[in-house]
């Protein structure tokens, strides 16, 4: 099973974007739009990997949250329309682990979650995709319980794209998440070990290649 | 140069120069004064001269054959009389020069002519020599006095230095006085001037005092009017200002979350692979959100472009509340409640559409607020329209500002009930345009009465928003 991710906005439109696209990633996400509600059930219900928090909230807002959400051990990235570098450091300052001004970027918002789930060593790192089990804490790959060895690059490849399932990763991405910002390689690269994941693995249905866009690990 | 430094220097120069004057024709006077005194001795010596030198010639009565032997004779008679500086002169001849000029070449007399008088100077020397024809024997001679004058300019030598001491003192002293004076008279200038630069350094609330009647005082008076009125209009300009950067704000905010959203949908379309069903669902939310945001856009050029496109002309109030109860049907009818109208006014100045908007706005408030089975009072009398409900109210931290935009009263803006916030600042801006007063009489718990008061005369003033 994926992180819990713990959700509070009022806006039942993100809450939905929001929901949809870390359930893609294999999140499990429990929705709050409601200040008081949360603080209430908080009590009995606290176990939660990461919370993301929206600032103004009905009921009761988000900087008086943070300092709960913080007492039972839950990381917290602030979500908010006040862009503003008060608001931030405010937020920062009251014990959040990071923050993503609105209108946001939900690969960049998933990039930070990561970061931050990995630093409170709180990370899922066994990913399922059918009947392979990818698990990156001791980079082993098995089939069904079998093991199944690759080069380190091609692992790494696959461990990009099994982390982000149904959702289309650019070369640049899968490179940037390898070998981090700085890399200027040849994006070719990954086309090579794409095209031998492909064959040695037999997903050639399953990786499906979106032009102009990059590279999609379907699970239909 | 500046006014003090000016002004002292032409008073200072008007003082020198009546001192100049005043000492100049004193010294004249003491001069004329001197000589007269000079003149009078001298006319006693002459005279005394005139008869004992006379009295000489007539005492010897020997004939004198010889002009020659006349002349030796007229010299010792004329020594005789021993007078300091008296010339006998006879036909262009001297006879006796004791003094140390000619004064043939001063004075011409000739007999008949009396006493003649004149002042000279020579070899450095000032003379006043008097000069009288005598006659003795047939033949004329002249007899001359001549005093020493120099004893006067030395003494108007010495009283020039007097004066021009005193002069000095006069003008330095003056100076100062002047200065003093002048100062104390252009005090309420330097401090106008002062104040005015304060001002014009943006200083608006900043007064001159000057408590002097004179023209000074009231250019203090006309430009502490000129400041208040500057400063109203920066302080209204200021407002407006901030209003509009509030209202920015507001604007900005209130777009950014369905903007975020949309961007969130659109992105995860175009990255994630989605069921069919999953895609729809988000089509559909996307489709509300973007028929928000036109929503809004519409209320928002409506509330901007309000005032331009007002037409106010006497419109029939019956036929005004009949269409805003057939415009609120569907509303009454969400909200469970129930619309009462009564109507006691026959015509009033306005643009219909835009009040008819101005009203369907408040009755939809009161039924927002308002609990299944409440009624909502629509009525008009006189000059006003009301508009009453007996929902929640509104807290009275919250009534100022509800004719904010985007001001609501819950502080999350939860759209629970859907709403811009901008209805009642429409309604505010309404009034406006019709001259209108907008009052808000809410009691939490109880209810609120919205009254729209036109001006008594039906000549209202049309603000411009």
């Amino acid at each position: 099973m994926g992180n819990r991710i713990l959700i509070v906005e009022d806006d039942a439109a993100i809450v939905q974007t929001l929901k949809l696209n870390l359930e893609c990633s294999g999140y499990a996400v429990t929705p709050f739009d409601n200040g008081l509600a949360l603080w209430d059930s908080l009590e009995q219900e606290h176990d939660y990997d990461l919370a993301l928090l929206d600032m103004m909230l009905p009921g009761v807002d988000g900087f008086t949250l943070l300092p709960k959400l913080r007492s039972y051990g839950i990381p917290v990235i602030c979500l908010t329309a006040m862009g503003d570098a008060q608001h931030e450091v405010q937020g920062l300052r009251g014990g959040a682990e990071d923050y993503v001004a609105k209108p946001f970027d939900m690969l960049a918002l998933l990039t930070r979650m990561e970061k931050v789930l990995q630093r409170s060593g709180k990370l899922n790192q066994i990913y399922h995709f059918r009947d392979l089990t990818l698990d990156n804490s001791n980079r082993k790959l098995t089939r069904n319980g079998a093991e199944i060895s690759l080069p380190p690059l091609e692992f790494d490849v696959l461990a990009v794209l099994i982390k982000n399932k149904n959702r289309t990763v650019s070369r640049d991405r899968i490179l940037n998440e390898i070998w981090g910002q700085d890399y200027f390689g040849d994006i070719r690269t990954v086309d090579v070990r794409i095209a031998n994941l492909r064959k040695k693995l037999d997903l050639a249905e399953e990786i499906r290649t979106i032009a102009k866009a990059g590279y999609r690990l379907e699970e239909r | 140069m500046k006014l003090v430094t000016k002004l002292t220097i032409l008073c200072a120069s008007l003082l020198f120069a009546v001192a100049a004057a005043l000492s100049g024709a004193m010294l004249w006077q003491v001069r004329e004064q001197s000589y007269q005194s000079l003149k009078s001795r001298s006319e006693e010596k002459l005279r005394e001269l005139e008869d004992s030198f006379t009295e000489a010639l007539n005492r010897n009565n020997t004939e004198i054959g010889s002009s020659s032997a006349q002349k030796v004779f007229l010299r010792y008679c004329f020594r005789r009389c021993g007078v300091d500086g008296g010339v006998l002169a006879m036909n262009g001849e001297l006879l006796s020069a004791p003094a140390q000029i000619d004064p043939r070449n001063y004075l011409d007399v000739t007999l008949g002519d009396g006493v003649r008088e004149v002042r000279c100077g020579a070899a450095g020397k000032r003379y006043l020599i008097l000069g009288r024809a005598l006659e003795w024997k047939q033949s004329e001679f002249q007899v001359y006095l001549v005093s020493d004058a120099s004893y006067i300019r030395l003494e108007l030598a010495e009283l020039l230095g007097r004066f021009a001491l005193m002069a000095l003192c006069v003008c330095v002293f003056g100076l100062f006085g002047v200065q003093w004076l002048i100062r104390r008279t252009l005090a309420p200038l330097s401090q106008l001037q002062k104040t005015t630069e304060h001002i014009a350094g943006g200083n608006y609330s900043e007064r001159v005092f000057v408590p002097s009647k004179d023209e000074v005082g009231l250019l203090a008076d006309n430009f502490n009017r000129m400041a208040a009125a500057v400063e109203a209009h920066f302080q209204a300009l200021t407002e407006q200002n901030a209003r509009q950067r509030l209202f920015i704000g507001s604007v900005t905010h209130e777009f950014k979350t369905p903007l975020t959203s949309l961007l969130l949908n659109v992105d995860t379309l175009r990255t994630v692979y989605l069921p069919e069903e999953k895609q729809q669902e988000l089509l559909e939310a996307m489709d509300g959100q973007l028929r928000w945001l036109e929503q809004m856009v519409h209320k928002l050029l409506k509330l901007i472009s309000l005032g331009k496109s007002a037409q106010i002309k006497p419109s029939s109030v019956p036929l005004l509340l009949e269409r805003v109860g057939k415009m609120t049907e569907g509303t009454m009818e969400k909200y469970g409640t129930e619309l009462k109208i009564s109507c006691a006014a026959d015509t009033l100045p306005m643009d219909l559409d835009l009040m008819c908007s101005a009203l369907v706005n408040l009755v939809e408030n009161g039924a927002k607020a308002s609990v299944p089975g409440q009624a909502i009072l629509l009525r008009a009398a006189g000059n006003t329209l009301e508009v009453t409900d007996s929902g929640k109210g509104i807290p009275e931290k919250d009534l100022e500002r509800v004719t904010e935009p985007f001001y609501m009263g819950d502080p999350s803006r939860s759209k629970v009930k859907g709403g811009f916030g901008l209805g009642l600042a429409l309604v505010k801006e309404i009034a406006a345009v019709h001259g209108a007063s907008l009052d808000i009489q809410s009691t939490p718990g109880k209810g609120t009465t919205v009254r729209l008061g036109f001006p008594a005369n039906g000549n209202q003033t049309v603000i411009q928003p």
